[in-house]
């Protein structure tokens, strides 16, 4: 098969990366079989129309829990703007009999639109208190305060249950939310902390036994770490985390945006730069940027992002231990989703891809008039034809997500339909 | 005036009671002769990430908004404000709309990744509340001192003390402007006239300063 233009595969340069085979210098890719020819232009334009306001795979609005037999109410809204979507929000534990999600205590009540001075919050007032909270699903449902003053949350395969504890309870106005990494063996076991340097730190999944997380270390600073152990940490460099894969050896990094936007394939381990699609490639393709908060299962890679000329897509790759290339970009009207996904999943082997997007209040000279939409869609890829729903509950949509790899797999599609 | 400009000139808290009478005359711009500014602020309109405006306005005691400036600028590298940025690259989405105290301004800022003349803004909570954007200043891509460091003569890479091109527009959520002496020999040297305009066309300089940015 002939060489995209501009692809590039770099060698190996640590033999801990066992699973993943030497390419040599020739840049050879193999295509697996029986994925379909990629289009001469990645790029397709979707159909979209209504669907069913239940989604395929479980969600959380508001304090609504959508799962896939029932619907609960939590306690308190699933919510955390200290990560927005960067991080999961509500995390089903390996074996499926639990949940932890983060919620947000409002201490006042702040108008988005007008400036803090204007309503007189000075810096350093405290306006809100994140915290972590379990529920379980036994004879009764318990929906219990785990942590006040933490958020995001990665939970292993083995029950590992990592978390950021703040350094105050409080988050303060102009404040930087400083905290430190810890890990109980189980929820509500004994805790130990792996990161004491406080940083704005966001923990994503665990990646076999690294924990990977986003350091900030000051404005406009910051890289995604792996950690061992206890004070055992290494950078993987600057990016947003796409997904990890299957067997949490290695993970996609998206960094740059426009002519200097890379996707890189890194090893957990060592931070070797196993595979890297370059800005030429991903800009010959339409692509400016590429966002957090993807999937990746088997060979399939699937991100959000956005082309050169603004326009929402769904961006899927073929990543494997010879490469990765594009293989499909989904481009959807501006009209329907003008800002683009929040969240990407495959479903059905990935056959599907399903994704949550917002579309925000009209925004008028005294301010938003009303609340955002918030609404699902699922694609199927063979044909691009997606299906919309809005789901019964106020607030943002997540998906009910365990980012962790590797993961059982009725953990995986315990929740799922 | 706009009913937004109107609601910000009744609604300022800042002191009011100094009358500032402006007589340099600026290039291509003169001032008028008894000009008393009572109250100044940024104005950003947001048309795309790396093409946006950032304006320089006033209002007199006759209720006359007057825009003196205005400057190429750009923020977020998508239009979703309650996109979270998170990484030390440009990523996530502009800045949210509404407005914006400026909590402190400094021409020697030194960060880890900012440097030289900054204006620092409140955090601030997008449409609905659900993504809080922390961090936000109005930069350009200088170095503590407000000159360039580690320019390479190529407009292909991106440092973040030299300003390298169009590129350099994007940011994490914060409004950035461009400067000359970089590597961009087209880059207009745009910050230092926006610090002009911050010092000479505005009202007392004490921070934080209220309602001295509106993005829109």
């Amino acid at each position: 098969m002939k060489r995209p233009a501009g692809f590039r595969v770099l060698l190996l340069v640590a033999a801990a990366a066992a699973s993943i085979a030497a390419c040599g210098g020739t840049g050879h890719v193999t295509v697996s079989p029986g994925l379909p020819e990629r289009p001469s232009s990645p790029q397709r334009d979707v159909s979209l129309g209504r669907g069913n306001d239940q989604a395929p795979i479980p969600l959380a609005a508001g304090r609504t829990l959508h799962a896939v037999e029932r619907r609960h109410t939590l306690a308190a809204p699933a919510l955390s703007p200290l990560s927005g979507w960067s991080s999961p929000i509500v995390v089903p534990a390996p074996d499926g009999g639990a949940l932890a999600y983060t919620t947000w205590e409002h201490l006042r009540d702040v108008d988005p639109f007008e400036s803090f001075g204007q309503q007189g919050i000075a810096t350093g007032d405290p306006l809100a208190v994140p915290s972590i909270r379990l529920v379980t699903f036994g004879d009764a449902i318990t929906d219990e305060l785990l942590l006040r003053g933490g958020y995001s949350v990665a939970w292993r395969s083995d029950g590992a249950f990592a978390y950021v504890r703040g350094e105050q309870e409080e988050y303060r106005a102009n404040t930087p939310y400083d905290g430190y990494i810890e890990v109980a063996q189980k929820p509500r076991g004994s805790t130990v902390r792996w990161v004491s340097s406080p940083a704005r730190y966001t923990v994503v999944a665990w990646a076999g036994e690294h924990l990977l997380a986003y350091r900030e270390t000051g404005p406009s600073d910051g890289d995604v770490i792996a950690i061992s152990a206890p004070e055992q940490l290494h950078s993987l460099g600057s990016g947003a985390v796409v997904a990890v894969s299957d067997d949490g050896s290695t993970v996609a990094l998206s960094s740059g945006v426009d002519a200097t936007l890379e996707l890189r394939i890194v090893s957990v381990a060592d931070a070797a730069t196993l595979f890297v699609l370059e800005a030429e490639t991903l800009s010959n393709a339409g692509l400016k940027s590429i966002g957090y908060a993807g999937d990746w299962v088997g060979t399939r890679l699937v991100a959000r992002g956005f082309t050169r000329d603004d326009i929402p897509v769904i961006a899927m790759f073929e990543a494997s231990s010879s490469g990765i290339r594009i293989e499909d970009i989904l481009r959807f009207p501006v009209d329907d989703v003008p800002v683009g996904f929040q969240e990407v999943a495959l479903r059905n082997g990935g056959t599907d891809v399903f994704a949550t997007y917002m579309i925000p209040p009209p925004l008028t000279e005294r301010g938003y008039d009303g609340s955002a939409v918030d609404r699902h869609v699922n694609c199927r890829r063979d044909t691009a034809d997606c299906v919309w729903g809005d789901p019964e509950g106020e607030g943002a949509l997540f998906q009910v997500r365990n980012d962790s790899r590797p993961l059982p797999e009725a953990a995986r599609k315990g929740w799922e339909r | 005036m706009t009913s937004a400009e109107s609601t910000h000139a009744r609604l300022s808290v800042r002191v009011l009671s100094v009358a500032l009478l402006i007589c340099v005359i600026v290039a291509g711009q003169a001032q008028p002769a008894s000009a008393a500014i009572v109250d100044a602020w940024f104005d950003f309109t947001r048309s795309s990430n790396t093409n946006s405006t950032l304006r320089w306005k006033t209002v007199d005691h006759a209720d006359q908004v007057t825009t003196w400036k205005s400057w190429r600028a750009g923020s977020g590298e998508n239009t979703n404000e309650c996109d979270k940025s998170i990484s030390s690259d440009p990523d996530g989405g502009w800045l949210p709309a509404g407005w914006y105290d400026v909590t402190s301004h400094t021409h020697s800022f030194s960060g880890s990744a900012i440097y030289g003349r900054v204006w620092q803004l409140n955090d601030k909570y997008c449409s609905d509340g659900r993504t809080l954007r922390t961090e936000l200043f109005i930069h350009t891509e200088e170095n503590s001192s407000g000159g360039q460091s580690g320019c390479d003569g190529s407009m292909s890479t991106d440092g973040s003390q030299c300003w390298d091109g169009p590129n350099d527009y994007y940011s994490k959520a914060c409004i950035k402007v461009a400067r000359s002496g970089g590597d961009d020999p087209n880059a207009p040297n745009d910050v230092p006239n926006v610090d002009y305009y911050w010092h000479n066309y505005n009202t007392s300089l004490s921070y934080p300063m209220t309602n001295a940015l509106y993005v829109h």
